[in-house]
């Protein structure tokens, strides 16, 4: 059995049919990764597959009883990662083929190839997975020591973060209110989906409720009920050390949650209501209705980062309602975040240049839209105009601005 | 065929200055905007000269013109040395291989001498047999002027007026600019 994968990232990825994405290939590195190029030019669809499809769970994609419906014709993977101490690859790419000229989807094959790589060199053949029809996977054949080795990197994390808030999310908009028979959350009201940070917060119920220890509903415990759980949920944040990021980074000198959750017995559940978190700027607490846009979307993109140790964190244009002082300390955040996770971030500010030391130059990527979305690296050329603005001039940003850097 | 660099204010000034020239010399020259996207006052900030140096090495044009707005008339010589110093400075960087358009007042003084093809654009009948050179604020005269016409004049129109305008018509009331189009065809070895 193998263990300790590390570093599981995105090496290169090519899509074909995919929105603006035709025969679209890109290289990309752990860590930091910034795509930059003009409106219209296909960045966010690319961000957009890559949460969708090409950082999914490996097994769910490729055996699990469903094949997602995928509308788009094919594309492949290749990823990196770091076993007992050496670098190796795998990929795998899906091919869907028409086969019926009605063009109806239920006439499409999916075709599956895996391989992997060692030093550049294929140890394990070829598997190939086909399935036929709306999506069910029909003939699947595993290649066990493949498949063991794909057991490890069964899960990517992934996060996506968007131009917008999510709206509507539980006990941050709005408060969480649920209900808890025996270890079952019955309402569930965090969703993980679209903002991460307070999906967590089920996970750390999961383990309080999980004790069973409240059983006998008279005042007096669920009175402890509700010193436990705020309690349990204030050792989280402070596990998270989100505090000190928004001390750091943001108007936010503190978030705690409200005090006045109601809890009660009913039956044999527990009714939990009004659950949310508080914000502490200057003296006053405030909920999040009162933060300012800008504020909100700091929150949203640290609180985000953070709660993944490894994985994909997709940025959508991060100095977005932000001030510029502010974006350069963003910036230095995500580039320490990008140590142990591949952080792609997409933008039009020239200021997130600034990041970039002469030695990581090729973590620019250039998206233009040219029949098609087309990725690429800084020319031999490029770097070396590059490394001149940044010693004599002082800012890799004023490349960007004033001469051909998107050429 | 020969590149030309172009520094001034981008993209109003060196596109309109481009597109006038290549109406007389429609191939053989290819011109290169060294900087982009600069306001008159930033073209006076330390960076300029660093990053032209940069760009100047990197695109090797056969020469660079620089292009700039004196904001005053021709007896304000102040205003005249200040941009003869900013050109002077940056000369140096281009190995003094630049040429300067100081443009008195300022750009569109070079439409004033050309009205017929600005009356042709605007559906004007604006008048104007002045000395061009002495036209204080020639953009606030065309904008006043157009101020109650339904396509009022803006500065961003200039690019699409100077493909329009009659080069000899401007040469032969404009001595700066006459002056200027002398040392060009200098340079571009058609003298």
């Amino acid at each position: 059995m193998m263990n300790n994968i590390e570093n599981l990232h995105i090496k290169e990825l090519t899509i074909d049919n995919y929105k603006s994405l035709k025969k679209s290939k890109i290289e990309l590195q752990n860590g930091l990764n910034i795509i930059i190029g003009k409106n219209g030019a296909g960045k966010s669809n690319l961000l957009e597959f890559i949460n969708n499809y090409a950082s999914r769970d490996i097994n769910y994609l490729t055996i699990g009883p469903y094949l997602r419906k995928i509308p788009f014709s094919n594309f492949s993977v290749d990823y990196g990662y770091f076993l007992d101490n050496q670098a190796h690859t795998f990929s795998y790419s899906v091919e869907r083929q028409k086969t019926d000229s009605t063009n109806k989807e239920i006439d499409f094959e999916y075709k599956f190839t895996f391989s992997k790589n060692i030093d550049n060199t294929i140890v394990i053949p070829s598997m190939e997975i086909i399935g036929f029809g709306k999506g069910a996977i029909l003939d699947i054949k595993v290649d066990s020591e493949l498949r063991s080795e794909f057991g490890n990197i069964t899960f990517m994390n992934r996060i996506n973060i968007h131009y917008e808030v999510p709206k509507d999310v539980y006990c941050i908009s709005q408060p969480g209110n649920f209900t808890i028979d025996g270890t079952r959350i019955l309402f569930n009201p965090f969703d993980e989906t679209s903002f991460t940070f307070i999906g967590k917060f089920e996970i750390q119920l999961y383990s309080l409720f999980s004790k069973s220890q409240y059983i006998s509903s008279s005042k007096e415990e669920e009175s402890q009920l509700k010193k436990d759980l705020l309690t349990t949920l204030d050792a989280y944040l402070l596990e998270t050390g989100i505090n000190d990021y928004l001390t750091t980074l943001t108007p936010i000198n503190q978030i705690r949650v409200n005090s006045n959750i109601n809890i009660f017995f009913r039956d044999d559940s527990i009714i939990v209501e009004n659950l949310f978190i508080e914000f502490l700027i200057g003296n006053d607490w405030l909920p999040w209705s009162y933060l300012s846009d800008g504020t909100k979307r700091l929150f949203y993109l640290i609180s985000e980062c953070i709660s993944i140790e490894s994985g994909i964190i997709l940025v959508e244009e991060p100095e977005l309602g932000i001030h510029p002082h502010q974006l350069f300390k963003v910036m230095d955040f995500l580039k320490e975040q990008a140590i142990s996770k591949q952080i792609i971030i997409t933008t039009h500010s020239p200021t997130v240049l600034d990041v970039l030391t002469e030695n990581e130059l090729s973590r620019i990527i250039i998206a233009e839209y040219n029949k098609g979305t087309k990725f690429s690296k800084l020319s031999e050329a490029q770097i070396t105009k590059a490394k001149r603005y940044m010693n004599e001039v002082g800012e890799l940003s004023y490349y960007w601005l004033n001469s051909d850097l998107e050429k | 065929m020969k590149i030309i660099g172009l520094i001034g204010e981008d993209p109003n000034d060196t596109t309109s200055i481009k597109n006038l020239l290549l109406k007389k010399h429609p191939s053989g020259l290819v011109f290169k905007q060294l900087l982009r996207n600069k306001r008159g006052n930033q073209l006076d900030n330390p960076k300029v000269a660093a990053s032209l140096k940069i760009e100047f090495e990197s695109a090797q044009p056969h020469f660079v013109l620089f292009i700039r707005d004196v904001d005053g008339l021709p007896t304000e010589l102040v205003k005249i040395k200040k941009v003869d110093d900013w050109f002077n400075k940056l000369n140096l960087v281009v190995n003094d291989k630049g040429i300067l358009l100081k443009n008195i007042y300022e750009l569109e003084a070079l439409i004033l001498a050309d009205i017929a093809t600005f009356n042709k654009i605007y559906h004007t009948t604006i008048s104007f047999t002045s000395n061009v050179m002495y036209q204080n604020d020639p953009k606030g005269f065309l904008m006043q002027k157009t101020s109650k016409t339904k396509n009022q004049y803006k500065e961003s129109h200039c690019p699409q007026i100077f493909d329009e305008l009659n080069v000899d018509e401007i040469l032969a009331k404009c001595s700066y600019f006459k002056t200027f189009y002398h040392s060009f065809k200098e340079k571009v070895g058609l003298l």
